[in-house]
């Protein structure tokens, strides 16, 4: 079951928030609601504004305009910031972790200073498979992967209601990765809300419920992902069994239709009108069909595409 | 109250998780110092003892004297006692402390936030002052630690001389060199506290020691109105070792630049962007 009852404030609540640094800005107008229990993608090439929000959301910057509320809370007042850390949990990059520290000094220190029990200390070391001896050696003696894990223990320990991470499965192993998104799921089924940053589209894609987009400090795109895929154009790959020029000129000619090339077997091209699509398909010789979804890293190129595009 | 209580909680602990990260480099801080000091006691005979060393400091010119703060002893002769006590004013001994404290108080604040480990720890239910004082209260203890390892030092090598040396005024001079090394400290965290990267800080930090330590040997800056603020202005070891006494002035500076700089610092770095 949700720890929150129905009416309680969204997990996330970032209103007209800007940032700016002299003449930069940083983040431009920045207005995102995260409900309670949803996991969301954070995405956005490098530069574009990441790392700027998350240090906004956990209060590290001041929004130059604007409000952050995390749990209802105002970030911007201290008292209000305290009660929410004591239900965060964030997993920063790991260049952070001291190198002189072992992770078990780490481990009791953080939980120390989060007020809470490591109640799930235990099982996250077990599933994300660090043994003793890794624990007790200095953090900089450590490989990349090991520091990442017990990165992501610190922050998921004390079963926080908010999670935050930073593209957390930078490091891991295959089987590591594996193990994090079993447990992100298992938080999220207990009614965790994630706040998941990262580059990686398919990690997105696999854990996400929606996607936020980020571009040049501003929201490009706030979706649920398959919405954002109903938008997208979709690839066609028809095999043929007749004239093949004669088919080739009528899908140039369909509305929606582009990109088409083939040869004398088969066409492919982008289609943005499905069914209109499916309709002239069904009076063509065609033997058989392919419609590939698009992914996430359509969307994605779609969207910072256009940025690098004059006058886009 | 209770929240106070908190708050000066994670202040300790962020103090004893530092110090307990930091214990190795603290421990040969401290063993340099006590083998320098023990080195200086012990070496005394082998330079040509107190005959020797008078008639060297006689041939120093005025400002070198002053720049070593050894004019006022010379009026009454400059003994064993005297040399020891310089052992205070050591480029050697004060440039390892003034180096300890501006290592600790930039790496607390701009290295903390350079190297990112601020956001894991401030992602907590902490408030920022409770993490600068945790801070603080490393540098001051290893500042202390290496100031009493010095007087250790001093205290072993001494029982080899054939002198009988007031080893309680020694401590009192190793008690105003932490003081000394507090208030350099304070200033340096004031400093660190508006920079997010440690390069910059660290070199101001040092120049704020260098510069205090330089404008306190030129008489017209010295002995001007402002002349008392300065922290060095108040540090003698050998009028503290001859008189066994501290001056309360002195103290006084030492312990306002220390809460002046960490109160400053409490404020700038609780007011700013951590970025």
């Amino acid at each position: 079951m949700p720890p929150y009852p129905p009416d309680a404030p969204p997990a996330i609540h970032l209103e007209n928030v800007a940032k700016r640094y002299g003449r930069d800005l940083a983040v431009a107008d920045l207005s995102l609601t995260v409900a309670n229990g949803e996991v969301l993608g954070f995405l956005g090439p490098n530069g574009a504004g990441k790392t700027t929000t998350i240090r906004l959301l956990l209060g590290f910057l001041r929004p130059t305009q604007g409000t952050v509320r995390l749990l209802g809370h105002n970030m911007a007042e201290p008292k209000a910031a305290l009660a929410a850390r004591r239900r965060l949990g964030f997993v920063p990059d790991v260049a952070g972790l001291d190198a002189a520290a072992s992770g078990l000094w780490l481990l009791d220190e953080v939980a120390q200073l989060q007020q809470q029990p490591p109640v799930d200390r235990a099982q996250l070391l077990s599933a994300l498979a660090v043994r003793d001896q890794d624990l007790r050696r200095p953090l900089g003696r450590l490989s990349r992967g090991t520091r990442q894990k017990i990165n992501i223990v610190q922050g998921l320990q004390h079963r926080p209601d908010l999670l935050i991470l930073d593209e957390p499965t930078e490091g891991l192993d295959p089987l590591a990765k594996r193990a994090l998104f079993d447990l992100l799921h298992a938080a999220h089924a207990r009614g965790a809300t994630i706040f998941f940053s990262s580059h990686v589209l398919s990690e997105v894609e696999e854990l996400c419920d929606r996607v936020a987009l980020i571009r040049s400090g501003q929201l490009a795109a706030v979706a649920r992902i398959d919405d954002l895929r109903a938008h997208m154009q979709r690839r066609v790959t028809v095999r043929l069994t007749g004239d093949a020029a004669e088919v080739g000129r009528r899908l140039a000619a369909a509305p929606g239709v582009a990109s088409v090339n083939g040869d004398d077997t088969q066409w492919r091209f982008l289609t943005g009108d499905l069914p209109a699509t499916l309709r002239l398909l069904a009076t063509l010789p065609v033997a058989d069909v392919t419609i590939e979804p698009p992914s996430l890293e359509d969307v994605f190129l779609r969207y910072y595409r256009a940025e690098h595009t004059p006058n886009a | 109250m209770h929240e106070v209580r908190i708050d000066l909680g994670n202040a300790a602990l962020i103090f004893i998780g530092t110090l307990r990260r930091k214990r190795w480099s603290l421990l040969w801080f401290a063993v340099a110092v006590g083998a320098f000091h023990w080195l200086v006691a012990v070496s005394f005979p082998a330079i040509g003892g107190m005959a020797a060393v008078t008639n060297v400091v006689r041939t120093f010119p005025a400002g070198l004297r002053t720049l070593l703060k050894l004019a006022p002893n010379l009026q009454a002769g400059f003994g064993v006692q005297d040399y020891l006590a310089f052992t205070w004013l050591h480029p050697l001994f004060i440039g390892l402390g003034a180096a300890f404290v501006v290592a600790r108080a930039t790496d607390a604040l701009t290295g903390e936030i350079e190297r990112g480990a601020i956001y894991l720890i401030l992602s907590r239910p902490l408030r920022r002052w409770s993490f600068v004082v945790g801070k603080t209260l490393e540098m001051l203890v290893g500042a202390g630690v290496i100031a009493l390892a010095g007087w250790i030092g001093l205290a072993v090598g001494v029982q080899t001389l054939p002198y009988a040396l007031p080893l309680g005024n020694y401590l009192l001079a190793a008690l105003m060199a932490w003081l000394l090394f507090g208030a350099l400290g304070g200033g340096a965290l004031l400093i660190a506290s508006g920079f997010s990267r440690t390069s910059p800080a660290g070199g101001l930090a040092i120049a704020w020691t260098l510069i205090s330590f330089v404008l306190d040997v030129i008489p017209a800056v010295a002995n001007s109105p402002v002349g008392w603020l300065n922290p060095w202005h108040h540090y003698f070891p050998q009028a503290i070792v001859a008189t066994g006494r501290l001056d309360p002035l002195g103290v006084g500076v030492m312990i306002g630049w220390l809460v002046g700089g960490v109160v400053g610092a409490i404020r700038v770095f609780g007011r700013r962007d951590l970025a």
